[in-house]
């Protein structure tokens, strides 16, 4: 037996003990995937401040719609959609709100100043030029590039994540690294 | 963007990304030894890749994992100090009350009369009573616990046994 049959049966045994109700195997499903589905929002929209708000909301609706997963082996593509969906639709209604001047859509980086003063004395201004940086990358770009540094993954992987041929993944990469070094350039030294 | 830069470019981000094959490496490496330029984009390129993904992680929150496995000196260390705790508490609980016991002086004096006098040959080797003698006390209400450790090797374990004193509440009706 390969290790790939292993997974994929010990995916469809998690898959199906949730499906049951069982509150371990929920857990276990979210500590295996919650990571790369915050990579896949963050990806999307940009912005770290919004990250576990549609995350919750990504779980919430992964629950409500676990039923209707025929396939476990599908989870992940499951998921992604869940995810992007959500972070679309939240990005959407930010620009909404930010047209009727409820929401200001500026950088909003550096926000975690006021939740955590230890994170705020140890983030430098470095580090919020470069988060705004990938900020800015068009969505195209981020979500690889996000997938790549946050989950370590190939671009393989990337690339059956997103539904895109390998070349296009690797494409998206150096052009994301190309637009990052003309934003940067000279504000980080080698 | 010449062909050849943009070939560089690419050649840097599989690089960076662990996705060069052997003979990339090789030309990469041929090409930084050869151009002092893509030397320099290539430390640009590397030190931008760094910085960013530090800041990524650490915005969220990532810089320390949650569920990285402690080591096994971490793992196998807290196994011995709730071992050690364990067998501590049950050393406290049959240690005896202590007898409130006569000064050896005392008894010296009131045999002799005297506080200088040498001791008495019984009083140097007298027979102590085994006062620590293990009592035949049985160990109940306590829970028995293996812990598992996986050793590096396959089949090696570390199994620490420790009998847990189960504490229970007493609810006092008297106050003495």
């Amino acid at each position: 037996m390969t290790s790939a049959t292993t997974d994929a049966e010990a995916l469809h045994e998690l898959v199906s003990q949730v499906q049951r109700g069982s509150r371990p195997a929920a857990d276990a499903l979210v500590r295996e995937h919650d990571t790369w589905v915050r990579s896949v929002i963050y990806g999307v929209t940009g912005r770290i401040d919004l990250v576990d708000d549609i995350a919750q909301q990504v779980w919430t609706r992964a629950w409500q719609r676990l039923g209707s997963l025929k396939d476990p082996q599908r989870l992940r593509s499951w998921l992604y959609a869940i995810a992007r969906n959500a972070a679309v639709d939240a990005g959407q209604a930010r620009k909404r709100r930010a047209a009727l001047g409820l929401e200001d859509l500026g950088g909003h980086v550096g926000d975690d100043r006021a939740r955590n003063p230890l994170r705020a004395a140890l983030g430098d201004e470095l580090r919020r030029t470069l988060l705004r940086a990938v900020e800015a990358l068009p969505a195209i770009y981020r979500e690889p590039f996000v997938l790549r540094h946050l989950e370590d993954w190939s671009y393989a992987r990337i690339g059956e994540l997103l539904s895109l041929p390998v070349d296009t993944v690797e494409t998206r990469l150096v052009r994301a690294r190309r637009l990052l070094r003309e934003m940067l350039a000279g504000k980080v030294e080698p | 963007m010449s062909p050849a830069s943009e070939h560089l470019e690419r050649l840097i981000s599989r690089y960076l990304d662990n996705e060069c094959t052997p003979g990339e490496r090789r030309e990469l490496r041929a090409a930084l030894r050869s151009d002092p330029a893509a030397e320099a984009l290539f430390d640009e390129h590397s030190t931008l890749d760094r910085e960013v993904g530090h800041a990524l992680r650490h915005a969220m929150g990532r810089t320390f994992s949650m569920y990285a496995p402690r080591p096994l000196w971490s793992r196998v260390g807290r196994a011995f100090a709730v071992a050690a705790a364990a067998c501590l508490a049950v050393m406290v609980w049959l240690a005896p009350p202590k007898q409130p016991g006569q000064r050896p002086d005392a008894a010296r004096q009131a045999r002799t009369g005297s506080w200088f006098a040498p001791p008495a040959w019984e009083d140097t080797f007298q027979t102590r009573p085994q006062v620590y003698e293990q009592p035949h006390v049985g160990l109940r209400g306590t829970d028995r616990h293996w812990i598992v450790i996986p050793g590096e090797g396959p089949g090696e374990y570390l199994i620490v046994e420790v009998d847990r004193v189960r504490v229970r509440l007493v609810a006092i009706r008297e106050d003495f």
